[in-house]
């Protein structure tokens, strides 16, 4: 007998994300109930019910207590060739996004960040600390590493008022033309539990990246955990 | 650092210097085994061990317990340089000095998938060849892949063992190499068949690709979804901007 390739509930868990995208369905979009589907795909509601659930845990559904299944928020989508900024990203679905400054002050490289950054142990660096927050619920932890010979006048106002880039570019004339960047998993720890309101342990994604100006210095060094369900990250690439 | 932070840092310390020596791949004690020990929650000693992890210097197996990383302990990076996708994990893995095996779940044709058939830009009913592989470096799983091509142009496709066979040797070799890609990239949590393939607990983290490929005529040549291992992964590119 020959092997299935596709089961059914994987078949359907298809065939529901490309109605999503080809019927331009939106969050808090209703989908047809769990009887209407198995109806229509002539299946048990138990396999319609198998692929609801996958589609939940993939972040595309949500389920609500006696409503039904309804399209999930939107992924951020971050397009790392372009190297936007996550704000514009968000911004550019839609969602409003704020950042809270929660912390900014100057610290004393350590060796770890002495390693990254490959300047001496003990090079003074401002470090500044904030969450970003879509709409109501937070979806990173956001560390910069600046140095002070670079940003000499650096100021909380500043900082509130305008993003890094536009910050950099208006108030410094420096302008960024490379970037390093490196995606890994890493587990939240108890500040990301706190800030990003999740339990200890979560897998998260890291976003990390090393930016660099026209004279090939090394500008900012920043560090960013997301939420995983809240980004997609997209590169278009020539081999 | 809160005082909880620099307990399970102590902890991961203890744990290497007194199972630092053990041999690469050896079992280390259960979590309960541990606790008692160290004299901590065993929440301490979950979360210390998955910071060991991220560094590589253990790995999990589902169902088995926690072992010691020793050797390869090297972070293969999915990176555009040697592109996921290009030469696909065998060219990667290459570079590495690691062992790669393939072993192949199932393959066969597909017809009147419509989510497949508009990924790979066919008509209604055109037939899919589909590939589902997982893909192991020294004997251990790196990533399962399913893969899905058009039949139309690879017609003897159905002919090819892709355990011996690399998928791309055989697409060049028939003129319809991908040469750019559409790739997506997501953390996802493992679903139970995933977990089993890759040998680790369900619901662990693992890095999920949609990759669609075209050749130089900009045909839609390949639509493959992949879970990749994190434990022992990292993306990263130098980009111009």
């Amino acid at each position: 007998m020959r092997k299935r390739i596709l089961f059914k509930d994987e078949e359907i868990t298809r065939e529901i994300e490309r109605r999503i995208r080809d019927e331009r369905l939106s969050e808090g979009d209703r989908l047809p109930s769990e009887r209407q589907l198995a109806e229509e795909f002539g299946v048990q509601r138990d396999t319609v019910r198998s692929a609801l659930e996958i589609l939940m845990k993939k972040g595309v559904l949500i389920r609500k207590p006696r409503k039904g299944y309804f399209v999930a928020p939107e992924r951020i989508e971050l397009n790392l060739k372009d190297f936007s900024s996550i704000k514009k990203e968000i911004e550019s679905i839609g969602y409003r996004s704020k950042s809270i400054l929660l912390n900014y002050e100057l610290i004393s490289m350590s060796k770890r960040l002495a390693e990254i950054t490959k300047m001496p142990v003990g090079t003074l660096c401002f470090q500044i600390l904030r969450v970003r927050y879509d709409i109501e619920r937070p979806i990173s932890l956001e560390r910069s590493y600046l140095i002070p010979e670079h940003v000499p006048e650096l100021s909380r106002e500043d900082l509130e008022k305008q993003t890094l880039v536009s910050l950099l570019k208006h108030d410094y004339g420096i302008t960024l033309v490379r970037a390093f960047q490196r995606i890994t998993q890493v587990y939240g720890g108890d500040m990301e539990a706190e800030l990003l309101r999740i339990s200890r342990n979560e897998p998260l994604i890291r976003y990390e990246g090393l930016l660099y100006d026209r004279k090939d210095r090394l500008i900012e060094y920043f560090d960013n955990v997301i939420l995983p369900c809240s980004l997609e990250i997209h590169i278009v690439d020539y081999a | 650092m809160t005082r909880e932070q620099s307990l399970y840092k102590q902890i991961a310390d203890r744990i290497i210097e007194d199972y630092g020596s053990c041999l690469d791949g050896e079992l280390l004690p259960g979590e309960r085994e541990l606790a008692d020990k160290y004299s901590v929650k065993r929440s301490t000693i979950q979360y210390a061990m998955s910071k060991l992890a991220e560094q590589g210097l253990v790995y999990r197996k589902r169902g088995k317990g926690t072992f010691i990383r020793k050797e390869n302990k090297r972070v293969m990076n999915i990176s555009d340089a040697a592109v996921y996708g290009t030469q696909g994990i065998a060219a990667l893995v290459r570079s590495y000095g690691i062992k790669v095996k393939n072993v192949v779940l199932v393959s066969g044709i597909i017809t009147g998938n419509r989510f497949l058939e508009e990924k790979l830009g066919l008509q209604k009913d055109e037939p899919i060849f589909a590939l589902h592989r997982v893909r192991y470096g020294n004997e251990e799983p790196l990533a399962i892949e399913y893969t899905y091509v058009p039949k139309k142009f690879f017609t003897d496709v159905e002919t090819m063992d892709f355990s011996m066979v690399s998928l791309y040797d055989y697409m060049e070799a028939r003129g319809h190499l991908p040469i750019k890609y559409d790739k997506r990239l997501r953390l996802e949590k493992l679903f139970p068949k995933e977990a089993r393939y890759l040998e680790l607990p369900v619901d662990d983290p693992a890095f999920y690709f949609e990759l669609i490929g075209f050749d130089a005529d900009r045909h839609t040549v390949e639509y493959t979804e992949s879970y990749v291992c994190c434990n022992r992964t990292e993306f990263s590119f130098t980009t111009r901007i």
